[in-house]
């Protein structure tokens, strides 16, 4: 269980990116963190693992306590994945050195400077395998089309045997065909082996096919809160203000198209 | 069309008025220039009249080069060589940690940062034949104040380029590797240094090259090497023999460029 609570976050040039927030983040489950750009939902993502720092209130990790201490907080780190939206990979790398930076945390410093056992690469070599990229992982990282390189970043998520993931906009720099395939990927994993999963996005098609929860932000602030199913035009407009995103267009015809079924069924 | 004429002329003049200002910074890096090679006595026709003799002279005493002697140049050329190689590798020593505190995303403190930029400074201005002359006084002739000189000098240098290239890494890998839970060190070790490597070797190779050439030099005052050679023909006037030191310097100086060019072509 992750819990914000009353978590605020004002950036150094002013700029309340967060109003104080409370919400808790259900073990198992898959939950989006769904708004346009600018909403605050990478900024209450990267609150969950303290690469954002909060201004006000704190985060409660089950087990773990507040991760505003730095012991804690590396402990908790160690426990969870992050996905990132440009892969964060280092590209003159192979895909298996890359993998790895997912254990730093489970050695000392003295002991990471000497390279990683034979059992961490054979672990590493499982996570790659996973996400289909076994006969790549020798290949240097910037080698990869960008679909492959976010299976990377999710391979290195994987093998810090991870309790919870965070995925922050993974999709977002990728083609939809790719786009679809690895959100697939990713939730088929999270399933799979009952991880927690908090995902930030702007598509809202995305959001209905793969979430179990929608939390909606808007303007900094959580304005939807519920399964796909509740997620009406009311929500997807309370979410997205007044411009309709590109991602909704096709629900909203698909509730033009119910309409009249409606108005026959009446 | 009766107006644009007006408009012409108003162009025409402000071009002209730009090409006055040119004439005139012009004018004034000439006249600074002419200053200059006039304090340094450029300008005194006499001096070089009657250096042309002299300078036959001494062009006439140093052809042909005179290498009778190549045997006992082996010796201090490798001591150059080792000396070059041991310079950089003390360069690197240093280099590498203060690079470290004066790059501004991975110092550890503001006043760290401070400190390390201005000792980087320091060591750089300090001219390594002066550095030579200072270790010679200090731990006696030979290749060691040689290689301390070499050292510590491209310190300077070799920690600045090294700072700057850590603070140009992509910072998206640090926070990757923040997030799986890794410690700053960590985070040096395994997402800074990997990135940056190949232009520290870059600079690092460069710089051995450098110490070649500059070995030379410090063997000028007793610091050990070729240069030593070079010097002590220099003072017993045998200039046929300076002029064979000196291509079989220019030759070494070829061939360790070439070498370290290779191995930089290899990291691209």
């Amino acid at each position: 269980m992750l819990t914000a609570v009353a978590a605020e976050v004002t950036y150094s040039n002013g700029t309340l990116a967060l109003t104080a927030t409370s919400l808790a983040i259900e073990p198992g489950r898959f939950t989006v963190l769904l708004g346009p750009s600018g909403a605050g939902k990478s900024t209450l993502l990267r609150s969950f693992n303290g690469l954002v720092q909060l201004t006000g209130g704190r985060i409660e990790v089950a087990g773990i306590g507040d991760i505003s201490d730095s012991k804690r907080l590396r402990m908790h780190r160690r426990q969870t994945g992050m996905v990132f939206q440009q892969h964060h990979l280092i590209g003159r790398l192979n895909v298996l050195a890359n993998v790895l930076t997912g254990r730093l945390a489970y050695h000392s410093q003295l002991r990471t400077l000497f390279g990683f056992s034979r059992a961490e690469k054979e672990l590493a070599l499982r996570a790659i395998d996973r996400v289909g990229l076994l006969n790549e992982a020798l290949r240097r990282a910037d080698e990869l089309s960008g679909g492959q390189q976010q299976r990377v970043g999710i391979a290195r998520a994987l093998v810090q045997s991870p309790k919870t993931i965070l995925a922050d906009e993974p999709v977002a720099s990728l083609d939809p065909a790719t786009s679809e395939q690895v959100l697939s990927m990713l939730h088929g994993i999270c399933r799979s082996d009952g991880l927690t999963a908090v995902v930030s996005l702007h598509q809202l098609e995305f959001a209905r096919k793969f979430a179990d929860r929608i939390v909606g932000l808007h303007a900094g602030k959580i304005v939807f809160d519920g399964p796909p199913s509740q997620l009406d035009e009311n929500a997807v407009s309370a979410i997205y203000g007044n411009i309709v995103p590109a991602g909704a267009r096709p629900i909203k015809r698909a509730s033009i198209q119910n309409t009249p079924a409606l108005g026959v069924a009446s | 069309m009766s107006g644009s004429v007006a408009q012409y002329a108003a162009i025409l003049a402000q071009d002209r008025r730009a090409a006055w200002r040119h004439a005139g910074t012009l004018g004034a890096i000439l006249a600074v220039t002419g200053a200059a090679l006039w304090i340094t006595g450029f300008f005194d026709a006499q001096r070089f009249i009657e250096s042309g003799p002299a300078i036959k002279q001494l062009a006439s005493e140093m052809v042909p080069p005179n290498f009778a002697r190549w045997q006992s140049w082996l010796r201090p050329l490798l001591d150059t060589l080792a000396m070059s190689i041991a310079g950089t590798a003390v360069a690197i020593f240093f280099s590498l940690p203060l690079a470290l505190c004066a790059a501004r995303n991975t110092s550890p403190h503001r006043i760290v940062y401070e400190c390390a930029r201005a000792l980087l400074a320091l060591l750089r201005s300090v001219p390594e034949i002066i550095l030579g002359i200072l270790f010679v006084a200090a731990v006696g002739f030979g290749a060691l104040p040689g290689v301390l000189a070499l050292g510590l000098h491209s310190v300077g240098m070799v920690g600045k380029f090294y700072a700057e290239a850590i603070e140009h890494v992509d910072p998206k890998p640090l926070e990757a590797a923040r997030a799986a839970g890794a410690t700053r060190f960590q985070v040096i070790t395994h997402a800074i240094l990997p990135q940056v490597l190949p232009q520290l070797a870059d600079v690092t190779i460069y710089r051995t090259e450098y110490h070649f050439r500059a070995s030379a030099v410090l063997g000028i005052v007793g610091a050990g090497g070729i240069g030593f050679e070079l010097m002590a023909a220099l003072r017993l006037i045998k200039y046929d023999e300076v002029s064979a030191i000196l291509l079989t310097i220019l030759a070494c100086v070829v061939v360790v460029d070439t070498i370290g060019g290779r191995l930089r072509q290899l990291l691209k």
